[in-house]
């Protein structure tokens, strides 16, 4: 079917050539007829000339071809054309299926959109499938952390053979001052490892690294742009954050704002409270080794945990680390309405497809009259299952145009 | 009657048949129905390349313009998937078709 549609298009495209190369095809026909006449003991003149004899009229063979090419090309657009001339005898069905199919399909392209880059595009990150997040259940009380205090971080960074590293972090803010604004900013605190972790390369100037002082900052590349107007001399410069001012060391790509939206990274700082076991404080992403899955990790972190319990009884007696792919622990919440709503939204488009089908069919019941005068006339079924289709394929291109422009 | 006259409604069934062997310009393919016919059926050009346009039109054969030896050009056809599938319905009808008309006679 597509084979003998493209060879209509370039029939239809290309009609020159087609009728240069149908002139080929009997020129050669002809040179073989007059060789295969020689070979029967013909002189060439006598063997082109009841070769050419043979053939026929030429002319009239051309213009036979021409016509069995042109029937089906010219049909095709006939169809259309019949189809936009009836649909635009019935105003009010074409506008009424236009804008259905515009609507259904409308939402699900702006859906679809933002499924596509919440759930179906990859982190921006190196290997993200072995980037992970932590979660630590109490098995007492039911309650659930994402936050955890630093002896735990230090002690699951001493799983070297588990994890390839692991960086600590705060999704905290600060209020910067500019010249004649103050505003807060989503100012995340993160330790020295936090970059390299997550394997993402800064787009200009370098990554925090440990020994960095307190007063350093990283920007991400969406404040960049709207502070800085996306200025490349900005390394060096100074933002004055929490009343100090921070010398900004790098810019990140674009695409990388973890956690949640960061418009900079400055160094965690770490106070004594928090080094207190049982202090919750700190969330932390982890690297695991090449090759190890999610479920093996957490085989190793269900022994970790008991191990925990046995050495340090009062704040882990009953408390599960878990480890969970960082894809879905920064969807978590976001996910399961997204698929709902995805869910609707095709619900929408079925509806809308099965309303058009109604429409076109109580069409296909008036139109009885006009379908069996040409029924009488010679119109085959396949000729008018191709008037109805064609129609529909108005219809729905149409729909789907306006709806890709809403 | 001409036993030319059966061969019109058979000659989609002639061409996709040596179509099925290997691809093959016209001219071959007017060649071998008349040889395998032994000189008994005879397409005219006439008739052949309009046929030939027509099923190409229906997607059932393929063609691909080639430069033969001597700098000529030649539009050889193939059969497409589509093509052979035709060749065996169209093939099995013609057997009904002959062994009605073969029982026809010997019962008159």
């Amino acid at each position: 079917m597509l084979v003998a549609i493209l060879t209509r298009l370039r029939a239809l495209l290309q009609r020159g050539r087609v009728a240069r190369e149908v002139d080929d095809e009997l020129q050669f026909h002809v040179a073989k007829e007059t060789e295969s006449n020689i070979k029967l003991g013909m002189t060439p003149t006598e063997a082109r000339r009841t070769a050419l004899r043979a053939l026929g009229g030429i002319e009239q063979t051309k213009e036979t071809i021409r016509d069995v090419r042109a029937l089906s090309i010219d049909g095709i657009w006939r169809d259309l054309r019949y189809a936009i001339r009836g649909l635009s005898r019935v105003p009010g069905f074409a506008a009424v299926g236009i804008l259905t199919l515009a609507l259904g399909i409308g939402a699900n392209v702006a859906i679809l959109g933002v499924v596509d880059t919440v759930l179906l595009r990859p982190l921006p990150y190196f290997e993200p499938e072995r980037l992970v997040a932590f979660t630590a259940s109490d098995m007492k009380t039911g309650a659930e952390y994402e936050i955890f205090g630093m002896p735990d971080i230090q002690d699951l960074r001493a799983e070297k053979d588990l994890f390839e590293g692991l960086a600590a972090y705060q999704t905290t803010t600060a209020v910067l001052r500019g010249d004649e604004t103050v505003e807060r900013v989503k100012a995340r605190q993160v330790s020295g490892e936090f970059f390299q972790v997550q394997g993402v390369r800064p787009q200009t100037g370098r990554w925090l690294a440990s020994e960095d002082p307190p007063a350093t900052v990283v920007l991400a590349h969406d404040f960049w742009r709207r502070r800085f107007g996306a200025d490349t001399n900005v390394i060096g410069r100074t933002l004055e954050l929490v009343g100090a001012r921070h010398a900004i060391v790098g810019v990140m790509p674009p695409g990388f704002a973890f956690p949640a939206d960061a418009d900079m990274w400055t160094p965690i700082t770490v106070r004594p409270f928090m080094t207190q076991r049982g202090v919750r404080a700190i969330q932390a992403v982890g690297r695991l080794k090449p090759a190890t899955t999610v479920s093996e990790a957490n085989i190793r972190m269900a022994a970790w945990s008991k191990r925990m319990a046995l050495d340090f009884p009062r704040p882990h007696a009953a408390i599960q680390t878990r480890v969970l792919p960082l894809h879905d622990a920064l969807l978590g919440s976001r996910k399961l309405p997204l698929v709902v709503i995805f869910g609707a939204v095709v619900a929408i488009l079925l509806i809308t497809v099965a309303n058009v089908a109604a429409l076109t069919s109580v069409r296909g019941t008036q139109r009885r009259a006009e379908l069996s005068i040409r029924a009488s006339l010679g119109a085959g079924r396949a000729h008018i299952v191709r008037l109805i289709m064609a129609e529909s394929a108005v219809l729905g291109a149409a729909g789907g145009g306006a709806g890709l422009v809403t | 009657m001409g036993k030319t006259d059966y061969l019109q409604g058979a000659l989609d069934l002639l061409i996709l048949n040596t179509l099925a062997l290997s691809p093959n310009h016209g001219w071959g393919i007017q060649q071998r129905i008349r040889q395998v016919s032994r000189e008994a059926l005879s397409v005219s050009q006439g008739s052949l390349y309009p046929a030939l346009h027509r099923l190409e039109a229906a997607g059932l054969v393929s063609s691909e313009m080639t430069v033969s030896g001597n700098n000529r050009k030649a539009r050889v056809y193939r059969l497409t998937t589509a093509g052979r599938k035709r060749l065996n319905v169209e093939t099995a009808d013609w057997r009904q078709f002959s062994l009605a008309i073969r029982r026809l006679l010997q019962g008159a």
